[in-house]
């Protein structure tokens, strides 16, 4: 109290010396004034912020020397005042300056205070993609971390923070604005103010836990104080294409190919769409088979739907992926907000995305709205709010990555089979020899009435008390609403071979909610500008429930989705559905202490309770410590300062902790299940008895999974700033790693327990580096901005058992395995040795059977019997995980022109191609590859990539055959804005203006054959992640080239 | 004053927030119930019927398609009687078990063992612990349930042992616990003592009669552990059993061969343990079997899914007869029966409308056993009454798969179509035919072969025949005077009028044997018999087994049938079988590696797939 009244006497005394004022414009880079700037007599607290304008004007002491200028996210400035009395400043914007505030656990520090390994994305670097998912935007900006996101319209992302920590649910905790849940893909990305990704313990200790995996912390965008109303007006507008597509044959070429197929396993010959000639014959119709105008099996007048389809042969071949590929429209609107009085702030935006899929009938439509406001009362109580809700709409089919995806269809369809039957219903596989495709127009449009829609509501309140100076405590309620629904209908597809004649509906319907409630004191002391403490206390409870429901019918009378309801079905009255729940409650410390701004030191503490324990291991206490140390402000530097203006050293060590196992392991349950428990006792037909079998194991005593994190680092800034530096080095190991053991059958099948018993280790280095630099007196700017970043993963131990192993397989064929002492997963398989080319090679080489003969891949023989055996002679064979990725940002300025490019790559990472299983090899007969005709092996094409088009299934074993280096470097974005000049907006009364040109993938560079090397086979669902680097046929990256204009008001 | 205020409640916050805990973070799961919940009658029972489920042969996706307890593939793919179908690059594994390769990471063996080991026994340990444990139960009760489960213990024993040999874990009630150490390397005889000894237990203590018809009865454990001891050729000890059976007067056989696999006729007078199959309660009705899922015939007509399972030339040939109405043992497989082999299912014109390919097909006129076309879709005829069967169209791919189409002993009449057969998911094929596991005929034709060893001629004959005559009672219908079928042909019921259905369908002839010359003949004429009846119901490779261990004059060389049969089908499909060999080891399938992996040491492997570990 003292203190305050100390301080305010001496604020009412000063205004009575000489004064002189002060005055000035203060604009962005772009030329945009800034409001909001404080402007500040260096060791003063005299000063004023910024007008609407940009503008300020204040009376300063007569002897006042520097002024300060300084405003978030850009670089502080400190200009001498002299004799001078008008300053105009353009501020430089500061993603890794040196006094940018960095929002970390529980509350916010400065950069150059921070000692662990914590990298930020400012708003404009979210806004480098446009992506609709903040989680894709992030990929590149930031270094260790992999980004790798689905290319469904509004598709969200994947993040693995330091490598893959944990074959368990290896996702990062998210907390958005205070609550600890994950953004998804309905979070408006413009709202991000900035985003902190804490990659090490020692930075992540703090959320205990649940930081094992990282934590990535979203602020969403706040006013501030005595900020004029602002209001910027986003939109854009573009179009979203396929590139790509795969080189398949033509309706020739497939008869060429089925004649090739034949001779290879001598065979004569014949084909019911081909004939059975000496060459293939295209026919004049598909179904009936073969036949040719005029027969009269062809008579149009016989055309009965569904019972008697007529197909026209396509004679050229459908190009079925141009088929289904469209361009696809994206719009978006984006209002904001902003301003603050005194006392208060306050925010609001409004958001509208309409984003058309590359496929026909894809759609992702999202509206938000946000709401964040806050206001002091007196000088010792703040209260606010944030509250954002959005809603989203999908249609049409998103399945993605699988062979049953409507890009896999595109490759499963033949070419001779048209998309429609001679009436204009749909074609397809019906006609015979066509293979089992599904014809993926028809499947996407089927599904167009398809929907989901996703309704959430994401916030918090908060109050935050002064309760002396330095001592402030508060108290934050943080919540989460979910609702999903989701309708699916099945309709007839009587075109198809495999085809489906009832109609169907299935309805999902789930909700979650999560709440909580963490209370935090945090207490600042300085002591003569050389002592800074800082501590933090808190607790935080949270709770979260999910309940989900389904249902379904079949057979419908009329197919209109209007007509089509859970009532009005008439078959297979279906429900189902069930729940889960969890808490966590948790009690944590942080305390900071900073000598003389040159030395650091942090040290956290959180123990925290999970009920997916049992009660005896529930606790888990998670400590962290990390330091700093500033050389550069050390006196034996000073020899060096006139260039480096910052080198610091940073060191760390921590552990956190995982509980991602699900709920309810440590309970012994029997369950009901219509499918493994039920039995018909009474011998109807129509219904089964319940019955009971064991559903879960429970293991009462598993643990925290807990991971342990070293991390040791440099930053750097020099040549004014102009360059700037950071480099990490870590290792994290995860021990105690949760397993679910697999069980010997005999002990019977349930749901295995997790057991606290494997191990894993990650070691990597990231780099950060920036240059920034203007020429021609300041017209001209340029900034480059890289990032690096280089993981290696092991398992040291999956159990006690060495012969563990997780595979993950595919039709039959197991592609990746984990095990202790390689990486989560590798490619499994045989090694091939290529083509045998004589008898005699054959009869040398290892044998597979009666595989082992001319034009089929000599494996490798590796247990010595001279036998090629599944059991013996498979190894790990290549390796998903990429040699080291990286980022790079160009951004150029003149003028009022800028371009950002932004380059993003992957180095070493290996994939399987599993669609060429399909399209080279002939699994089924689908759809070929040009190669599987032109570059396989026959006896005048020797040197052929791929062993003899014949469908041979130990051709299609996993093998080195189908791994492929999976590097690539991509122009993620290049975007082109032009600004308009002040003069010419003050004219019109407008604050800014601008318009863009934006590309997204204009060029990637790859010697991958399949759609897109960026294929995303990370999953974030637990114990999945063994199927990484498996490329089943995902949607490609689209290109989109936007439009669009801000404007500021 | 306010800020004192302010002091006094953030304290009190932060101290409700630390005292809140530990009720807090108990979580009791949802939608499962603890084990102490079923220690009473009503939970012995519902576990019983848990137990039971496992009968299904199939359990969701924890198995797919190699645990079906109709032994699809182990016993008729892997024989003589059946290909694989389908093509080539599907279901890749089951090419392994076709051609007699079978890699020890298979998974095929691996869904047998996990559904019969893993489910099938622990569910009846777990049960017969349960019921040891509760005390209201009356000892009638306690001794019903204990007999139901020790039964279907010594059910999944069966199955297990049958592909697996004596190489299975033999785990009681009171090792439930300690399962995974305990060794498979068992001494001879024991496994089968441990299965006869819980069918004995079962056999005592069942009533004759359940109200309810997917319960097991007496009979259908003295059956089960007849079939066991047939295994070994222990005729002496299956003889009483089966002749209880057949002095019991409980059974006869129902009017016509084909009831037996009719959905009408589920659960009949014939029927001695019958695996129950309903549909349309939950989606895709899985819980129908599943592992049968792939076998219904890939016709575009009749829309289902996936062409596996076809009956192989061999079978056709076996089902011959001569003048007399007898099969022709020695010369069968000497030629082919008349197929369609290549020939498409109409004529194919080039674009000049000039013939390239005539479609005409006149099915063969051979003198045929009638059980063959309600064993196998041949072209030409109807097939059921779901049209004429077309041929080559309705074979997914010919080459690989052979002319003849899906067996029909699993299938559902098509005006049965969605009552009795799933309405949704893709395994349209699954319908409510139960599977008659044990059967009067078995009886039979179990007890004919003990005669035909002991010499009993006349008894041997006298039931051979009862078989025979009654397959003479009921012949495919439907006479088919059209012999090139485009795909119009079956739309809605054109077909009929192409087919007389006043005459047969072929030219049937099935006859009593008149004599059993001697024992060799005698034993023959049963094993034929045996063949024909059960053709493609998963019994053949373990028959061909069990008779390869008979005295010369009445053994069947296993090997050497076989490597026949694959040597003879090369002139049918080239590829399938080329190079293929049969080896002593080929006899019982790999104990599955990962298995074998989880419990080093403890587990061993079937001798001649490669070491111990």
């Amino acid at each position: 109290m003292t203190a305050l009244l100390l301080f305010s006497c001496f604020l009412t005394l000063t205004s009575f010396a000489q004064q002189k004022t002060l005055l000035g414009t203060i604009n962005g880079e772009d030329g945009v004034p800034i409001p909001g700037v404080t402007v500040v007599v260096i060791g003063t607290t005299i000063g004023t912020v910024t007008d609407m304008d940009g503008k300020f004007t204040f009376l300063a002491p007569a002897d006042a020397k520097v002024i300060s200028i300084a405003y978030v996210g850009m670089k502080t400035q400190e200009l001498t005042i002299g004799n001078q009395s008008s300053f105009n400043v353009t501020m430089i914007s500061e993603s890794t300056g040196v006094d940018e505030v960095v929002v970390i656990g529980y509350g916010t520090r400065k950069k150059e205070e921070i000692t662990g390994s914590i990298s930020t994305v400012s708003d404009k670097q979210m806004k480098i993609s446009t992506a609709p998912s903040i989680v894709s935007r992030m990929q590149g900006q930031v270094s260790g971390i992999t980004v790798t996101s689905g290319n469904t319209p509004g598709a969200d992302a994947v993040i693995r923070i330091h490598g893959i920590g944990t074959i368990n649910n290896a996702d990062p905790l998210y907390v958005i604005d205070g609550v600890p849940v994950g953004p998804g893909n309905n979070i408006n990305p413009n709202d991000v103010e900035s985003i902190s990704v804490l990659k090490d313990a020692s930075s992540a200790a703090i959320y205990g836990s649940r930081g094992a995996n990282g934590v990535v912390i979203i602020t969403t965008k706040h006013g501030r104080a005595n900020q004029e109303p602002s209001i910027t007006l986003s939109m854009r507008t573009g179009t979203s294409q396929a590139t790509n597509q795969y080189d398949m044959l033509n309706t020739e070429q497939y008869g060429q190919a089925v004649w090739l197929r034949a001779k290879n396993l001598g065979n004569v010959p014949s084909s019911k769409q081909y004939g059975s000639g000496p060459t293939p014959v295209i026919p004049d119709y598909s179904l009936p088979a073969g036949a040719m105008e005029g027969a009269a099996a062809a008579d149009p007048a016989l055309y009965n739907y569904p019972d008697y389809q007529i197909f026209k042969a396509n004679k050229q071949g459908t190009d079925w992926f141009n088929e289904i590929y469209r361009t696809g429209i994206i719009q978006e609107y984006d209002l904001s907000i902003s301003g603050g009085g005194a006392k208060s702030t306050y925010s609001l935006s409004g958001n509208y995305l309409d984003e058309q899929g590359i496929l026909i009938h894809t759609g992702f439509k999202r509206y938000n709205v946000r709401v964040n406001a806050d206001t002091k009362f007196g000088n010792w109580l703040k209260v606010g709010e944030s509250i954002s809700a959005s809603y989203n709409h999908t249609n049409g089919d998103f399945s993605n990555n699988g062979e049953g995806s409507a890009v896999s269809m595109a490759y499963r369809m033949q070419p001779i089979v048209p998309v429609y039957d001679i009436k204009g219903n749909f074609a397809g596989t019906k006609a015979p020899d066509t293979g089992n495709a599904v014809n993926p127009v028809a499947q996407l449009y089927h599904a167009k009435d398809n929907d989901g829609k996703r309704f959430r509501v994401l916030g918090n309140i908060f109050g935050e008390v002064t309760l002396l100076k330095g001592l402030t405590a508060k108290s934050l309620f943080g919540y989460n609403f979910d609702q999903w629904n989701a309708k699916n209908y099945n309709l007839p597809t009587f075109e198809n071979a495999e085809a489906n004649g009832t109609a169907g509906l299935n309805i999902e319907s789930n909700y979650s909610i999560l709440w909580n409630w963490s209370n935090t004191i945090n207490y600042n002391l300085n002591i003569n500008n050389i002592h800074t403490f800082n501590v933090v206390l808190g607790t935080e409870a949270v709770k979260s429930s999910y309940q989900w429901l389904t249902a379904g019918r079949s057979q419908y009378f009329l197919l209109a989705p209007e007509y089509m309801q859970l009532a009005s079905g008439e078959l297979n009255k279906i429900n189902d559905g069930n729940g889960s729940s969890w808490a966590l409650f948790s009690q944590f410390g942080r305390f900071n202490y900073d000598l003389m701004g040159k030395y650091f030191l942090e040290g956290t503490v959180r123990r925290d309770g999970s009920s997916r324990f049992g009660t005896a291991n529930r606790y888990g206490i998670f400590p962290a410590a990390s330091a700093a140390w500033e050389i550069s402000k050390e006196g034996f530097m000073a020899g060096t300062s006139s260039w480096l203006e910052m080198l610091k050293v940073r060191a760390g060590w921590g552990r956190t902790g995982n509980d991602q196992i699900g709920e309810y392991n440590q309970y012994r349950t029997f369950g009901t299940n219509g499918y493994t428990a039920a039995y018909n006792l009474n011998g109807t037909t129509g219904s089964a008895i319940a019955g009971f079998e064991p559903s879960r194991r429970g293991n009462p005593d598993v643990a925290w999974e807990t991971t342990e994190t070293f991390n040791a680092g440099i930053n750097a800034s020099m040549l004014d700033k102009k360059l700037t530096f950071a480099v990490d080095a870590w290792q994290r190991n995860t021990s105690d790693m949760l397993y679910q053991l697999s069980i010997p059958q005999v002990m019977g099948v349930a749901t295995a327990p997790f057991v606290n018993i494997g191990e894993m280790k990650n070691t990597g280095i990231d780099i950060e580096l920036g240059f920034r630099n203007t020429l021609a007196a300041g017209k001209f700017t340029y900034a480059v901005n890289a990032t690096w970043s280089k993981y290696k993963n092991e398992i040291v131990s999956l159990s006690n058992n060495l012969k563990e192993v997780v595979g993950y397989s595919e039709r039959q064929v197991e592609y990746t395995r984990a095990t202790s002492g390689l990486a989560y997963p590798m490619f499994y398989g045989l090694i091939s040795d290529g083509i045998i080319q004589t008898d005699a090679e054959a009869a040398a080489a290892p044998q597979f059977g009666t595989y082992t003969t001319v034009g089929h891949f000599k494996y490798r023989d590796l247990n010595g019997d001279n036998l090629i055996t599944l059991d013996k002679d498979r190894t790990f064979i290549g390796d998903p995980h990429p040699d080291f990725t990286g980022g790079l940002n160009i951004d150029l300025g003149y003028a009022n022109f800028d371009l950002n490019m932004f380059f993003y790559g992957s180095y070493g990472n290996e994939l399987i191609n599993y669609v060429s299983r399909w399209i080279d090899y002939g699994q089924f007969y689908g759809g070929l590859s040009q190669d599987a005709l032109y570059n396989s092996w026959t006896p005048t094409n020797t040197s052929a990539r791929l062993p003899m088009l014949d469908g041979a299934a130990r051709s299609q074993e996993a093998s080195t055959a189908f791994i492929e280096d999976g590097s690539y470097l991509r122009l993620k974005t290049m975007r082109l804005g032009y600004t308009i000049p002040q003069n010419v907006l003050n004219s019109i009364n407008m604050k800014s203006l601008r318009f863009y040109v934006q590309a997204t993938n204009l060029f990637t560079l790859t010697n991958y054959r399949g759609l897109d090397p960026e294929v995303n086979t990370l999953s974030n669902t637990s114990g999945e992640g063994n199927r990484m680097g498996v490329d089943k046929g995902a949607w490609p990256t689209p290109r989109q080239i936007t439009l669009g204009l801000t404007i500021g008001l | 004053m306010k800020k004192l205020i302010m002091i006094v409640a953030t304290c009190f916050l932060m101290a409700v927030s630390f005292s809140c805990a530990d009720s807090f973070l108990d979580k009791s799961p949802l939608g499962a119930a603890p084990d102490s919940a079923f220690y009473n009658e009503k939970g012995a029972n519902a576990l019983l019927t848990g137990a039971y489920s496992m009968v299904k042969g199939s359990a969701l996706w924890t198995v797919s398609w190699g645990a079906s307890i109709t032994n699809w593939t182990y016993g008729s793919v892997a024989s003589d009687d059946a290909a694989k179908g389908s093509y080539i690059g599907d279901q890749i594994p089951l090419n392994e078990i076709e051609r007699w390769e079978v890699s020890t990471t298979n998974g095929y063996p691996a869904d047998k063992w996990v559904l019969n080991i893993g489910m099938g026994v622990n569910r009846c340990n777990n049960l017969l612990n349960v019921i040891a444990k509760i005390p209201e139960l009356t000892e009638a009760t306690a001794t019903q349930l204990k007999a139901e489960a020790r039964f279907l213990r010594g059910l999944y024993y069966f199955e297990s042992w049958l592909v697996f040999g004596d190489k299975i874990p033999l785990i009681t009630e009171d090792k439930i616990e300690v399962a995974s150490t305990i060794s498979n390397d068992n001494a001879p005889g024991a496994v089968l003592k441990f299965i006869t000894d819980d069918l004995a237990f079962a056999a005592a203590n069942l009533p004759e009669k359940q109200t309810q018809p997917g319960r097991a009865t007496k009979y259908a454990a003295m059956a089960l552990a007849a079939r066991a001891y047939m295994q070994v050729l222990d005729y002496a000890s299956a003889k009483p059993l089966l002749d209880n059976i057949i002095n019991s007067g409980k059974f006869s056989l129902v009017a016509n061969f084909f009831d037996n696999y009719r959905i009408a006729k589920n659960n009949n007078v014939e029927s001695i343990f019958e695996i129950q199959r309903n549909v349309n309660d939950i989606p895709e009705s899985l819980n129908g079997e599943m592992g049968i899922g792939l076998n219904a015939p890939y016709a575009p007509e009749l829309s289902m899914c996936c062409g596996f399972h076809q009956p192989t030339q061999n079978l056709a040939n076996a089902f011959k007869v001569d003048a007399n109405g007898l099969p022709l043992f020695d010369t069968f497989n000497n030629t082919d029966l008349k197929n369609d082999q290549g020939i498409p299912s109409d004529d194919v014109f080039d674009k000049d409308g000039k013939l390239v390919t005539s479609g005409l097909f006149v099915p063969a006129t051979d003198l045929l056993d009638p059980r063959i076309d309600f064993t196998m879709g041949r072209r030409g005829l109807p097939y059921m009454d779901w049209g004429i069967n077309r041929g080559q169209d309705w074979i997914r791919d010919q080459s690989w798969g052979g002319p003849y189409v899906t067996v029909e002993k699993t299938l559902y009449y098509k005006a049965e179509r969605g009552s009795l057969s799933t309405t949704t998911g893709w395994q349209t094929g699954i319908n409510a035919n139960n599977f008659r596991y044990l059967r009067y005929t078995h009886i039979l034709l179990w007890r004919a072969e003990i005669a035909a060893f002991d010499g009993d001629l006349n008894m041997a004959r006298d039931l051979v025949n009862q078989v025979r005559v009654r397959a003479d009672n009921e012949k495919v219908m439907g006479k088919v005077s059209i012999f090139k079928l485009p795909v119009s042909i079956n739309k809605g019921d054109d077909w009929k009028k192409f087919v007389d259905f006043t005459q047969p369908a072929a030219n049937y002839l099935v006859k009593p044997y008149i004599a059993f010359v001697d024992k060799n003949y005698a034993m023959k004429a049963v094993q034929w018999e045996i063949r024909l009846e059960f053709a493609t119901e998963g019994m053949r490779f373990f028959d061909l087994r069990r008779w390869d261990k008979l005295p010369e004059g009445m053994r069947v060389d296993m090997k050497a049938t076989l490597e026949a049969f694959a040597a003879a089908d090369l002139r049918i499909r080239p590829l399938v079988m080329k190079g293929a060999s049969f080896d002593e080891k080929d006899k019982y399938q790999p104990i599955p590696q990962t298995q074998m992996d989880l419990q080093p040491g403890v587990l061993v492997q079937n001798p001649g797939y490669g070491g111990s570990n």
